[in-house]
């Protein structure tokens, strides 16, 4: 029995040196990527525009407060429509499907959206039976690839290759947020309209929108008939627009233009306040403009500052006074009071009687509010942040009262 | 005969031997690596033992902690030399290895379901309720690296607990991944009391 034992313990020692087995190496690499995608106009215009049940939020787009609605736009997707006569419980009506769409501005009920090139407008009278009533062919016509006559659009894709790039430099060059289109989508994606980040807006009868380089200007004295007039070249990096009295304050990465538009079909360049490069939106009241500055991913060199500039003479802001900030994103100005997003700082809001010393009238600094942009609204205050799109009571600016939160499938992330 | 006891012990100590071909060069290496596993378990029914084991399976690149179940099963009368079959089913954790995080980038490893069936002789000691174990077997081991960019270089993302079925896990923007499934011959020597 012994010998027998021995034997096979040779047998299988023996065998194991000889025999081995061959192990399984694989090595992917995968990596999110913006993919040009190619539309032909004529094939998305030929799609019906049929008003959908309410869906679900997966990005907050830019946010609009029209009488008691709430439209949240779905990035590239659509517009969310709610009812907000009670800010505490907003109920979600529909979905309105209108591909490549970011912006939105609603004049006299009639819904003004982009749809890639083409300006829509639907007429809301009856916010159970929204109606498309105009198509203005070919106005943002800097999506359109000329080359092909085609649009191009970006999509945020996952790609995932078997040869894996190692070199760990290289690979911001395909990270999405340093790319120009993402920038784009991203801010798309991140702001609020009718807050401080608005790219379309209204006044006098006339539809201004700002692309990153241009502000085009529709006549809309009759709502339902938009036309357009011209575009207006302004440099790169436009980022907002801010109406107040017959006067468009733009802010780019650059610095903040004002246009004298009290002729809005053409509207003339008064000043440009230029800083460093950072990303700031602006907000304005009768003798201030307040701008923020901020460092972050594509607004690189940035700091972070709140700007008050003195614009008495339009033809020539200047700066009062800089306060420090943490990380300020949108902000929003409510009769005498200023609320600051400090991205994941949390949100502050000031009294700005004195604006030599308004970081002395810090009202309420919540700094679990984590909030992107925000909106002061008539009934209530909208955040957009991670925790999705809040509204706030602020009849009392020193202390914020939580009214509803609706929910974000992907919400902003803020750094 | 002494009284059988319910309840068995077995630690073992063993080498690893396997081949693996370099992802760069066509040529393999072979390699062998040290194991250690111990058994506990109790006698279901005559001769068949169930229990827990633990064990530390060391590979090059990576040291794994193998978790699981596993199964003794014996041929003959314990007085005597015999014949065994054992199985051990277990998830190899990585708790030995660091997980490298920087504003920028992290890199972490994963593993998954280990599994070990082997054949061995039980040979007892002249004097005490102990005996000596040989056995030969096959483990199959997978290993995962991953080496990830953050999205956002002020925001550290979650490291997925488990191997995500998703090509990158959120907050990433890129992700390098190496898996390796090790197959081994395993020889292992031990003591059972």
């Amino acid at each position: 029995m012994k010998n027998r034992i021995k034997f096979l313990f040779i047998v299988l020692f023996g065998s194991s040196l000889l025999f081995s087995c061959m192990d399984e190496v694989k090595s992917t690499y995968s990596f999110r990527t913006m993919m040009p995608v190619y539309l032909e106009m004529k094939d998305v215009r030929a799609k019906l525009i049929a008003i959908a049940p309410a869906q679900e939020i997966e990005n907050a787009g830019k946010i609009y407060i029209y009488k008691d609605y709430l439209l949240i736009n779905e990035p590239n997707k659509g517009i969310h429509v709610y009812d907000n006569k009670n800010p505490a419980n907003p109920i979600n009506l529909s979905f309105i499907p209108i591909e490549g769409n970011i912006d939105l501005a609603i004049n006299s009920d009639i819904l003004y959206a982009d749809n890639y090139v083409d300006l829509l407008a639907f007429d809301l009278t009856n916010i159970r039976n929204i109606r498309l009533v105009k198509r203005v062919e070919d106005v943002f016509n800097h999506l359109y690839q000329h080359s092909t006559g085609k649009i191009i659009t970006f999509k945020d894709t996952v790609l995932t290759s078997d040869s894996p790039s190692w070199a760990f430099e290289t690979m911001w060059m395909v990270r999405p947020n340093m790319s120009l289109s993402s920038n784009m989508a991203k801010a798309s994606q991140s702001y609020g309209t009718g807050g401080s980040m608005a790219r379309f807006t209204l006044m006098d009868g006339h539809l201004f929108a700002v692309d990153a380089s241009t502000l085009r200007v529709f006549d809309v004295q009759n709502p339902a008939e938009p036309k357009f007039l011209k575009p207006i070249e302004l440099g790169w990096g436009i980022e907002t627009i801010f109406p107040f009295q017959q006067k468009l304050f733009i802010g780019s990465n650059r610095g903040m233009h004002i246009y004298d538009a009290s002729n809005p079909s053409a509207p003339t360049r008064m000043a440009v306040y230029e800083h460093v490069l950072s990303c700031d939106p602006v907000v304005v009241n009768e003798e201030y403009a307040f701008v923020t500055l901020r460092s972050g991913n594509f607004c690189a060199n940035g700091v972070n500052e709140l700007h008050v500039l003195d614009i008495k003479d339009p033809y020539q802001p200047k700066l009062k006074k800089a306060y420090p900030m943490l990380n300020p994103h949108g902000l929003g100005l409510a009769e005498n009071y200023l609320y600051v997003a400090e991205g994941k700082y949390g949100l502050k809001s000031f009294k700005i009687n004195d604006i030599q010393s308004i970081d002395k009238n810090q009202l309420e600094f919540i700094q679990s509010m984590k909030s992107a942009d925000l909106i002061p609204g008539p009934k209530s205050l909208i955040v957009i942040g991670p925790d999705g799109v809040c509204q706030y009571d602020y009849s009392n600016p020193a202390q914020l009262k939580k009214l509803s939160c609706i929910q974000v499938s992907n919400p902003i992330e803020v750094s | 005969m002494a009284q059988k006891k319910p309840w068995m012990t077995q630690l073992e100590l063993g080498l690893l031997g396997g081949k693996t071909k370099d992802l760069w060069e066509e040529k393999t290496n072979k390699r062998t690596t040290l194991s250690f596993t111990a058994f506990h378990g109790k006698e279901v029914i005559r001769n068949q033992n169930l229990g827990v084991y633990l064990g530390v399976d060391h590979y090059p690149s990576v040291t794994l902690l193998p978790i699981g179940v596993g199964w003794r099963g014996f041929l003959g009368k314990s007085a005597r030399s015999q014949f065994y079959g054992s199985l051990d089913l277990g998830y190899g954790s990585t708790l030995l290895e660091k997980i490298e995080r920087t504003d920028w980038s992290s890199s972490w490893h994963e593993s998954g379901l280990v599994v070990r069936p082997a054949v061995g002789i039980k040979m007892p000691a002249k004097k005490g309720k102990w005996a000596l174990t040989a056995s030969l077997g096959y483990k199959r081991q997978p290993s995962y690296f991953y080496e990830g960019a953050h999205s956002q270089s002020e925001t550290r993302p979650k490291i997925p607990l488990f191997r995500t079925r998703k090509a990158l896990p959120e907050g990433f923007s890129s992700l390098n991944s190496t898996s390796v499934l090790y197959h081994s011959l395993s020889l292992q020597l031990g003591i059972l009391f």
